[in-house]
């Protein structure tokens, strides 16, 4: 029999959605706020009751869904990030005139997708929830209707997606056809049982490597890894500065998990191959992402280099293909997210003549003009480039540990070296801030006190490393025993 | 009978087409997304010879997934073209390149 409580998380947010877009037709343009509130109180309320069911929902011990802590630790996070971004997206779209409750609820769809995937241990259920989620982000980089960029965006993001899944689709059809199973456990002992070391002169081992060449370049379109990162400037760039924020961490997060899943878990026995393309990725990944940024003007894209490059350092994690490196790969994710979130939301705040923020030199003299901002968006910019006290050090220092420790001391050296040449794209930003001349009145869309109090928790993280280490610890080792 | 490599090798022939389709298309998005389909449906056609090689329901159940999925991908992406059709009174596929740098 199935018991449906342990996706109660799930049917949270289904019903909340549900509940919500019909309340919304019968509201007045004025009371719009409430489905607003509702929706923040659905994510909140999901996550406490995933935090404190814990216990019980990693009692399941279901083939096709898992909801094991590792899962559990991803969704809460997940789902409190979301919280934050929704409030820097109804701050940005409410002061532009622009607030529609259509643009949370399709995000929320996204976030079923995203949770479906977390948990989903069936091939099957991978593709419906990679789908559900890229369907919805379609959707939101075409909010603003009457942009031609952002319609363009939406255009391009869309066929580079559908190709994308085009391309996990064939690799799973030829799991299926060699393996006979969707199960990712079905697969992994599958998988075992060919005999791997005698080389690939075997046509089952051929046919495997392809679906995994395959469903490998379809995670790394989706996560954004060097060869397939086309997209990820003009689509950052296209939509409005609260999508990209959108974009640029939950499904990340998502594309991660599901990553170390198939690669650590189902494909373990297929380690050899899947670790040089995981380290091509990553330092093409690292080399594109810092270089073209260093040539960029326009802030969005900027930053949307960078999170190539960041890309890269968590690919690096994952190469190294023992305990340490996952766990710094994750620690990582976690940190790179975090730091992402407070850098777009301090974006998405400031206005430049009345318009959102677009290029860098919008943001000339910022220091004169509010010396808060400009210290809280230096701590960030420091936080990205890896200086000590913040927690963007520990990330980096975990990923080159995992690195030195396996042997693998060249990467290490050119991980080291590519966050110096990364630094100058973001220091260039704080001179700016601090040194040039002020050409543009810049405001602010709102108080910034959430912000000071997110930043001010950013720095707490990094004087306390081991809050985010010992999740990631904890997350990691109970996914290996399991 | 036919052997089952014949299939694969037509199925992945239909893949192939596909993906030229997209990439050496300069003309239209409507022939991207006929192109996109016809992808879709050479993959189908995996699923389906698999199942019945394995004597197995699952490929064939996959393929419904699939074709409902991709219905609804296509009337986001139509539904996406009329947008910029709107703003840009065409949509040619050289020129949607305002995004550059």
């Amino acid at each position: 029999m199935i018991n449906y409580l342990y996706i109660f998380p799930e049917i949270i947010i289904t019903s909340a959605l549900c509940f919500i877009i019909v309340l919304d037709l019968f509201l007045p343009n004025k009371l719009k706020y409430i489905s607003y509130y509702l929706i923040q109180l659905s994510l909140i309320f999901c996550a406490y009751y995933i935090y404190s069911h814990i216990s019980y929902l990693t009692n399941n011990n279901s083939e096709l869904y898992d909801t094991s802590i590792f899962s559990n630790i991803f969704k809460i996070f997940i789902l409190l990030s979301l919280a934050m971004i929704f409030y820097y997206t109804s701050v940005f779209l409410k002061y532009f005139n622009i607030f529609r409750t259509e643009y949370f609820l399709i995000t929320l769809f996204g976030l079923l997708g995203m949770m479906i995937m977390i948990s989903s241990q069936n091939m099957l259920l991978l593709y419906l929830g990679i789908e559900l989620l890229s369907l919805s982000l379609y959707s939101v980089i075409a909010f603003n209707k009457n942009s031609l960029f952002s319609s363009e965006a939406a255009v391009k993001y869309y066929i580079l997606g559908a190709i994308s899944s085009g391309f996990l689709l064939f690799g799973i059809s030829l799991i299926y056809g060699l393996t006979g199973s969707l199960n990712f456990n079905e697969i992994f002992i599958h998988i075992a049982s060919f005999n791997i070391t005698n080389g690939i002169d075997n046509v089952q081992v051929i046919g495997l490597l392809f679906a995994l060449i395959f469903i490998l370049i379809s995670l790394s379109f989706k996560f954004g890894a060097a060869p397939f990162h086309m997209w990820i400037p003009d689509v950052y760039h296209g939509s409005i500065i609260t999508t990209t924020l959108l974009l640029s961490t939950i499904p990340k997060i998502a594309v991660f998990v599901i990553l170390i899943k198939l690669l650590t878990n189902v494909f373990s026995g297929l380690f050899l191959f899947w670790a040089d393309m995981v380290i091509i990725l990553s330092i093409l990944s690292i080399l594109i992402g810092n270089i073209v940024a260093i040539s960029q003007t326009n802030i969005k894209r900027m930053l949307a280099y960078s999170t190539i490059a960041n890309i890269g350092f968590i690919l690096l994690g994952l190469s190294v293909g023992s305990i340490i490196g996952y766990k710094a790969a994750m620690f990582y994710t976690l940190t790179y997210v975090v730091t992402t979130i407070a850098a777009f939301g301090l974006l998405s705040q400031l206005i430049c003549r009345n318009k959102p923020i677009e290029n860098i030199s919008d943001l000339s003299g910022l220091n004169s003009t509010s010396p808060f901002t400009a210290f809280l968006l230096m701590f960030i910019l420091l936080s990205y480039i890896g200086i000590p006290p913040f927690i963007g050090f520990h990330a980096k220092l975990f990923i080159i540990q995992s690195l030195v420790e396996t042997n693998n001391i060249p990467l290490g050296i050119f991980a080291v070296l590519m966050t110096v040449v990364g630094s100058y794209y973001y220091l260039r930003v704080i001179k700016v801030i601090y040194f040039d001349e002020a050409k543009n009145v810049l405001a602010s869309t709102s108080k910034l006190y959430i912000t000071g109090i997110y930043v001010l928790g950013l720095i707490l993280l990094g004087l306390l490393p081991d809050v985010l280490g010992q999740l990631s610890q904890y997350s990691i080792s109970n996914f290996f025993n399991t | 009978m036919i052997p089952m490599s014949h299939y694969l090798i037509l199925s992945s022939i239909l893949f192939s087409i596909s993906l030229a389709g997209i990439f050496l298309n300069r003309k239209n998005i409507i022939i991207m997304l006929m192109s996109l389909e016809l992808m879709f449906l050479s993959i189908n056609f995996n699923f389906i010879i698999f199942g019945n090689y394995l004597n197995d329901l699952t490929g064939q159940i996959f393929v419904f997934f699939i074709l409902t999925v991709v219905a609804a991908e296509s009337a986001i992406g139509l539904a996406i073209i009329v947008v910029l059709y709107r703003n840009k009174q065409g949509i040619n596929v050289e020129d949607i390149a305002r995004l550059k740098g």
